[in-house]
């Protein structure tokens, strides 16, 4: 028997070109025999592993996608619609606000101008209603 | 998944007969991602790559001839695409970061017929082709993923990347020493 198989045709034997020669040798030699199946194990092992890895499906990720983009056009139209009601109702509160706290001024200025035109304080009041009684 | 139903009937046409593209799409989507996935080492990159292979593929689907089979046909669109993407700069990037894909996809090998000396002997080898393809020349991990990972022959790959077969041969020699290397063999 010749010596063991060069790297090309170990290479050769792998990619699936098999010559007689090789193929005989290959039956023969347990130091290639090992080799080559050990290589060949490794290699189906590589493809095992890319096919036992999870591939995405089809229908799931355009649905998804599908989806998302109805999500965020409704989103969009929800809230075109929405800013211009909450504007709406906001200044409308703002204004209740203002009148409300107009007409609070105006309640404490007449209490203040009601204590200001006072003759005498309010605690004298019922002494001065005595003495006008009495005058009359 | 792959679908069993009329998968080998659908494979052994060359020529567009199956009406449906749905039942290509179906039937062909695992193989693109697979290695889409083995090329560019992103699940992410791979996943949009593989929808682009199939836009393509819908666009040209009527003008298809069947001069190659589906499959052959199909793996030059994702060969390109795998091209074009490997030169975009900005995925580069992605996959200097990102280079855990390939390895979480290196782990589920063994079958439970193996010892377990034996299975982390075949996880290791297995795990060194790894190494080996994201290190490989372009050409020459096409070629490898297409010949191992996608099981072509030497001829549906000269088809797929528009390589002539000898020129096949050397690129699929050149990877298998550089895999071999890597398992720890010599040249």
């Amino acid at each position: 028997m010749n010596s063991h198989l060069s790297s090309e045709e170990m290479y050769q034997w792998l990619s699936g070109e098999r010559g007689a020669d090789v193929d005989e040798h290959f039956r023969e030699c347990p130091t290639c025999q090992t080799e080559l199946l050990q290589l060949r194990s490794a290699l189906a092992g590589f493809r095992t592993s890319l096919e036992k890895s999870p591939v995405p499906s089809v229908r799931r990720k355009q649905s998804r996608q599908r989806l998302s983009r109805w999500v965020l056009a409704s989103a969009a139209l929800s809230l075109m619609v929405a800013a211009p009601v909450w504007w709406n109702a906001h200044q409308q509160r703002a204004i209740q606000t203002n009148e409300d706290q107009a007409k609070a001024d105006e309640l404490l200025l007449d209490r203040v101008n009601a204590g200001l035109s006072r003759s005498v304080p309010a605690s004298m009041e019922p002494l001065m209603q005595l003495i006008s009684r009495e005058d009359k | 998944m792959e679908p069993a139903a009329s998968a080998s009937a659908i494979m052994e046409h060359s020529a567009p007969e199956i009406a449906d593209f749905d039942s290509v799409v179906q039937l062909y989507w695992p193989r693109v991602f697979r290695f889409a996935v083995a090329s560019l080492r992103d699940r992410d990159a791979a996943e949009a790559l593989t929808q682009d292979c199939f836009l393509h593929a819908c666009k040209a689907w009527k003008g298809f001839r069947g001069e190659a089979s589906i499959q052959t046909w199909l793996m030059r669109i994702a060969v390109n695409l795998v091209r074009d993407a490997s030169r975009n700069r900005r995925l580069q990037f992605w996959k200097r970061l990102r280079t855990s894909d390939s390895e979480e996809i290196g782990r589920g090998v063994c079958d439970g017929r193996l010892s377990p000396e034996q299975a982390a002997m075949l996880q290791e080898q297995v795990a060194s082709i790894w190494r080996a393809n994201a290190s490989l020349p372009e050409r020459q991990k096409t070629v490898f993923l297409l010949r191992f990972a996608q099981d072509m022959t030497l001829l549906e790959i000269a088809g797929a990347t528009g390589l002539s077969e000898n020129a096949v041969k050397v690129h699929l020699y050149r990877a298998l020493r550089a895999v071999r290397m890597q398992m720890g063999g010599s040249e």
